[in-house]
């Protein structure tokens, strides 16, 4: 018989960032393979030149172009790879609501792409700070993200917004543009919410998360 | 000999694809399953190369729709994970070869030459 896979925080954070840690190598993998083929049409189009052809040297300055532009991207993607590793550096820490979501954004592109979705995060004016559990707010991010999305394949865009409330940091989930959605049931995994302190609230569109804020943990 | 490149990364497909034609070797390029399986049905490629992680029907989906279609049809695999089990799925599902990203266009040429001489003879 199969071994139930273990529901734990700690084991679902594990698992998760196993799961986006191969979505943001695949991510590096892929603007490799676009540095190496723009890297090996230049040298065919100097190697064709050397043959007798004109040399279309708009061309290569293009490519050259394309190179740095990838090379900038691979950059920022293991920057947010690094963010991420060191989100499990401290068990609490303070963390910036905005600034977390939106690295969870860019660890959840790959996955979301491949089922032609997005996810967009409006901060609001002030930065949202809060003490709570980095690593395990990434995965409530995610287990909020897969309810509101609803299990559906078929896209849209799921948009959080953070709010403020006395004593709460709350992020709306929302999608819009694709038909299904949300599913009943809890978005948060209570043991999970429990974790962090957090409160789960319906919302039009897909559910609203609260964090503790303003008090010592 | 015509080639026809799928792949969701447009800038990928068509740098490849500018990189055969300097090789004397045709290709169409798209960026999704839907459009290959369509373009694989309407005309008579020598070899489809085709990604297997893409957004709507994936590799292995329209390598297996292409197969039961046209089963005759020569298909590679190129995959981005240096995990075993897409390119067995596909080798599985009747492509002739898979190659791992980023791949050496000489050893795609290589490939499709060595299945046609084998043919040949």
């Amino acid at each position: 018989m199969a071994k139930a896979a273990d529901s734990s925080p700690v084991a679902q954070g594990l698992r998760f960032f196993g799961q986006a840690t191969a979505g943001v190598t695949h991510e590096i993998k892929n603007c490799l393979a676009l540095i190496n083929e723009f890297n090996g049409l230049i040298g065919d189009l100097i190697q064709a030149h050397e043959k007798g052809h004109p040399l279309n040297l708009e061309r290569i300055k293009s490519l050259v172009g394309d190179i740095k532009r990838q090379v900038a991207s691979g950059g920022e993607i293991t920057a947010n790879l690094n963010r991420f590793a060191h989100s499990a550096d401290e068990e609490w820490d303070q963390v910036e609501l905005g600034a977390h979501l939106r690295l969870f954004a860019a660890l959840a592109q790959r996955s979301l792409h491949r089922r032609g979705a997005s996810l967009e995060v409006t901060a609001g004016d002030a930065p949202r700070g809060v003490r709570t559990r980095p690593m395990l707010l990434l995965l409530a991010w995610q287990q909020a993200l897969e309810a509101t999305l609803g299990g559906q394949q078929g896209g849209g865009v799921v948009r959080v917004r953070l709010r403020e409330e006395p004593g709460w940091a709350w992020a709306d989930f929302s999608l819009e543009g694709a038909s299904g959605g949300r599913l009943p049931g809890p978005g948060v995994e209570p043991g999970l919410r429990q974790a962090l302190g957090a409160r789960e609230e319906p919302a039009p569109g897909g559910l609203s998360l609260g964090l503790p804020s303003g008090q010592d943990q | 000999m015509r080639v026809l490149l799928v792949d969701d990364e447009e800038e990928l497909v068509s740098t490849l694809s500018e990189r055969l034609d300097l090789r004397g070797i045709e290709s169409d390029w798209v960026t999704n399953g839907e459009d290959g399986l369509r373009l694989a049905l309407e005309n008579d490629y020598d070899w489809i190369v085709l990604d297997m992680k893409m957004p709507g029907i994936g590799g292995l989906e329209t390598l297996q729709a292409i197969k039961r279609r046209r089963p005759s049809t020569k298909i590679i695999v190129m995959t981005g994970h240096s995990s075993s089990q897409d390119r067995e799925a596909g080798l599985r599902a009747g492509a002739q070869h898979y190659l791992l990203k980023p791949i050496d266009v000489e050893d795609l040429i290589a490939r499709m030459h060595q299945v046609q001489e084998t043919e040949v003879s």
